[in-house]
């Protein structure tokens, strides 16, 4: 079952269903914890496979009850363990060959398990409040099906607070006709979009490899291989996230957003703020506050403070991105991603410095510094993406497809593209939404709604039927 | 309507609708879909047109083995990936052409073409096809006057049976050369009549998808098994499916997506046994048992060239998928695009017949799939180009020395590689 299949999407409408069948939340527990058993079951039919999995689960669990007992001194412990089975189990190239195990196991998932086991063990060793949390509500957290396969990373509170209430979420008619919108949104990113995107790019890659292609087709290939990644990846990724959000609030459980609209970024820093936002978030709270803070500690010199922010933007985007792959084109990735935020930083740093706070906060709010800076911002994350999606032979393969002058051509051209078309989109897009009634905006009324859902529906049919091919599977599956 | 979940948590907004929202919002939903099939549908039809049938001057040549056209006939077809319509003129002996097979100028190397649609050049004007331009790529590069008559035929009238039956017309036409232009479906198409089966299969695609439904839903009402309502609901799903397949808006998204290399290529892969068996490295028992039926005939044809001393040439010409995968250089392991390929040239070779490769020719060229029509297959004016192309160069390649010397008693069968 693909994740952003027809049968998953039925799937969940039947688990959101089920479970509306009693308010009671020990009812919507059980549905939640059977369809996401279910949901393991249809994804692997040998239960051996679960085991390591299962092992890891346990470790997990084990260390927050050893932590939630009292022994509050193993929780580093705890933490480093889970840690070290999670790079175990994902078969990280640092660790010897021999050390792996060598049957077929099961990890669809474990990444953001793994994340989710972190945060309560942080939590639990924290200690500012003492709850216990059953086995139970542990497995329901851990192994929830809407965001198993590839979050949004919640937090444990915001879980509990919406799967046990006493009274839970709303769900009226208007909210129904929101979510079955956005599920009819996300699987058109999925399965149209990100498919056609996806065809564009695998031709592109083709072109700009072919031994005999002529040079003028070659740029021109180069230039779309670059451009159509990042929307790809948005696409397949964040209409997945549309999907799962979708069924999960229809059960009664309001997950948080992943996305926040990220080429419209004026900055790299922004962009991480609006991009797989729960992922550096997450990072924020759990690497980069308590970096900061320990380095404040330790580092005396005034002069080096501003620059204590840049080293711990670093370590944390570098985290992110080496979390998104085993292999040393994931080093890279995030050495990008780290430097990239880095880089922004001190550029910030050294405008506030010579322009002064306000003259910076004046340039900050120039239509057209914004502009370059969404254009950079977007070009340099298309850049970083070869080293998320293509390994090192097809690296080395496409970038010397072209001479390095015709390369910087290329960039060049796609940053002003960028700033041009993304600047043009927001332009039309806030006349658009300036459209309005009393009721709000008339393109986000029920009725243009309705329009667009059964345009994009429409067409996610008739692309699914005639094509009979499923479409690329979600990327952020792999991690 | 009631509002069952209001309280004091919910906001009324995301409880009700008013009342008119209940009709309105399905109508519009409906007015949505409506507007944007029947668009699509209107745009795709003005877009892609049909006219004209060749069976005006081959009439039923589908089920007629060895069949010629009308002579002296004249008909027009436009196919709907096809830019402009063609007028096609057959000469008295009933084969595609304005003159007619007269006596063989001595100094003049003359080529007999046979095939099938592919062969004859289909869907292109008469004076971009491959045969066209053929003749003129081999006098160019032999200097030497070389004429080329085309015995193809188009579908089943053109296959290895067809051009069995008709062979003589090609030998009485005292050729030097008999070039033989195929495809993979010249391989695995098998001769039969109609069966009764055919009959309703044709009935039902004949009918209207309504009829179909009403049909099916009759069945359902008479037994009402579970068995039977899975057995509709595939029912359904296949008559809706093959209703939307037929509808000028499928062809239209499929024109424009099937320009997609990479999306052409999963949907060829994803093809039934018929369509892609061939490009397995190892062919299904359907395809072998196929390639079993071609030995047979090419061995009848090769032989009876030879006993006329008629040297024979054959040329493979593989379709917009395999073309592809040559020029992309890899492609998944259970596929070979060559193997069919080299089971002709196994076949051909053993008979004694010179076989043309101009497989490997297509590693050397960037997206050759932009030489076929991306709906219909045929090579377009481009494919033309270069079919023409391709022949002339590894034709020459062969066949140079005999070219230069027209007499046919000392034209020899030579293999090519």
């Amino acid at each position: 079952m693909d994740s952003a299949s027809i049968q998953f999407v039925l799937f969940g409408l039947a688990a959101a269903l089920v479970s509306n069948f009693s308010r009671s939340r020990v009812w919507r527990s059980i549905v939640l914890l059977v369809a996401s058993i279910v949901f393991l079951g249809l994804l692997a039919h040998n239960p051996i496979v679960f085991l390591p999995m299962a092992g890891f689960l346990l470790l997990g669990y084990g260390g927050l009850f050893l932590i939630e007992s009292g022994w509050s001194k193993f929780s580093v412990w705890g933490i480093l363990a889970v840690i070290v089975v999670y790079a175990w189990l994902k078969k990280y190239t640092f660790l010897p060959e021999g050390a792996f195990l060598h049957h077929p196991y099961f990890t669809l998932g474990l990444s953001y398990i793994f994340f989710r086991v972190l945060h309560l063990l942080i939590e639990a060793g924290d200690g500012n409040e003492k709850r216990h949390i059953g086995i139970g509500a542990y497995l329901l957290y851990t192994l929830n099906f809407t965001t198993l396969v590839s979050g949004p990373i919640q937090r444990y509170d915001e879980f509990a607070r919406d799967q046990f209430a006493a009274e839970p979420l709303p769900l009226g008619i208007r909210i129904i006709g929101l979510q079955l919108e956005r599920i009819i949104r996300g699987f058109f990113k999925v399965n149209v979009l990100a498919m056609l995107l996806h065809a564009v790019q695998e031709d592109a890659l083709v072109q700009v490899t072919h031994p005999y292609s002529p040079t003028s087709l070659r740029i021109y290939a180069a230039f779309k291989l670059a451009v159509v990644y990042p929307f790809f990846l948005y696409a397949n990724f964040s209409g997945y996230i549309d999907i799962v959000i979708a069924i999960a609030r229809l059960m009664r459980v309001k997950l948080p957003e992943n996305f926040d609209r990220p080429f419209s970024a004026s900055s790299f820093l922004d962009f991480w703020n609006r991009w797989h936002i729960t992922l550096s978030t997450w990072l924020k709270i759990y690497v980069y506050n308590p970096l900061l803070i320990t380095l404040m500690r330790r580092v005396t010199s005034i002069a080096l403070e501003p620059l204590l922010g840049v080293i711990c933007f670093f370590v944390t985007f570098f985290l992110i991105g080496i979390w998104h792959g085993r292999t040393s084109e994931f080093v890279i990735f995030g050495v990008l991603q780290g430097g990239g935020v880095a880089i922004n930083k001190l550029w910030q740093m050294g405008l506030t410095r010579s322009l002064g706070r306000k003259g910076y906060k004046a340039l900050a709010k120039n239509p057209l510094y914004i502009a370059f800076g969404r254009g950079l911002t977007f070009s340099w994350f298309a850049f970083t993406l070869f080293w998320f999606w293509a390994g090192w032979k097809q690296i080395g393969g496409v970038f010397h497809s072209i001479g390095v002058v015709q390369w910087l051509a290329v960039w060049i051209t796609i940053w002003i593209c960028a700033t041009a078309v993304l600047s043009a989109w927001e332009w039309l897009r806030a006349v658009l939404l300036s459209i309005a009634t009393s009721e709000g905006p008339i393109l986000t009324s029920r009725y243009a709604r309705v329009v667009y859902a059964s345009a994009l529906g429409l067409a996610a049919l008739v692309m699914t039927v005639l094509l009979n091919q499923p479409a690329p599977d979600i990327v952020y599956k792999a991690f | 309507m009631p509002c069952p979940e209001a309280n004091e948590r919910m906001n009324a907004r995301d409880t009700c609708l008013p009342w008119r929202d209940w009709i309105l919002l399905p109508i519009i939903s409906l007015a949505t879909i409506s507007v944007l099939a029947g668009t699509t549908e209107l745009i795709a039809r003005g877009m892609f047109t049909e006219s004209g049938n060749i069976q005006k001057c081959l009439p039923n040549y589908i089920h007629t083995p060895g069949i010629r056209g009308i002579p002296h006939c004249v008909c027009w077809e436009k196919d709907r990936e096809s830019l402009q319509g063609k007028e096609t003129h057959f000469n008295r002996n009933g084969y595609v052409g304005d003159r007619d097979f007269g006596p063989k100028s001595p100094e003049v190397y003359r080529i007999v073409l046979v095939g099938s649609s592919v062969a004859m050049s289909l869907d292109v004007q008469n004076d971009r096809t491959h045969t066209a331009q053929l003749a003129t790529e081999l006098s160019g590069q032999t200097g030497h006057p070389v004429e080329l008559f085309n015995q193809a035929l188009p579908g089943p009238a053109g296959f290895p049976e067809s051009a069995a039956l008709r062979l003589d017309d090609a030998l009485a036409a005292k050729p030097n050369l008999i070039l033989w232009v195929i495809t993979r479906s010249d391989i695995n198409y098998v001769p039969d009549l109609p069966t009764a089966s055919d009959a309703l299969g044709n009935q039902r695609r004949s009918e209207s998808t309504w009829h179909r439904v009403k049909g099916d839903l009759a069945v359902f009402s008479i037994t009402k098994a579970e068995s039977e309502f899975h057995h509709l609901a595939l029912s359904l799903m296949s008559s809706v499916k093959s209703s939307f397949d037929e509808s000028i808006a499928a062809f239209l998204l499929k024109h424009f997506l099937f320009e997609s290399q990479s999306l052409y290529l999963k949907q060829t892969l994803r093809g039934s046994d018929d369509t892609v068996g061939y490009l397995k490295a190892q062919p299904s028992l359907k395809w072998q048992n196929a390639l079993q039926g071609f030995d047979g005939k090419a061995d009848e044809i090769i032989s009876r060239a030879n006993h006329a001393g008629v040297p024979l040439a054959l040329v493979y010409v593989p379709n917009a998928g395999p073309a592809a995968m040559i020029s992309n250089g890899h492609w998944p392991v259970e596929y070979d695009p060559y193997a069919l390929g080299e089971s002709i040239r196994t076949i051909v070779k053993r008979h004694g017949a010179i076989y043309v490769d101009i497989l490997p020719a297509f590693s050397a060229l960037p997206n050759p799939e932009r030489n076929y029509l991306p709906v219909n297959g045929h090579p377009n004016v481009k494919g033309q180009v270069l079919m023409a192309n391709l022949i002339a160069r590894e034709l020459t390649a062969v066949m140079y020395p005999k070219i230069q010397n027209t007499d046919p008693k000392q034209n020899q069968v030579k293999e090519t590689k």
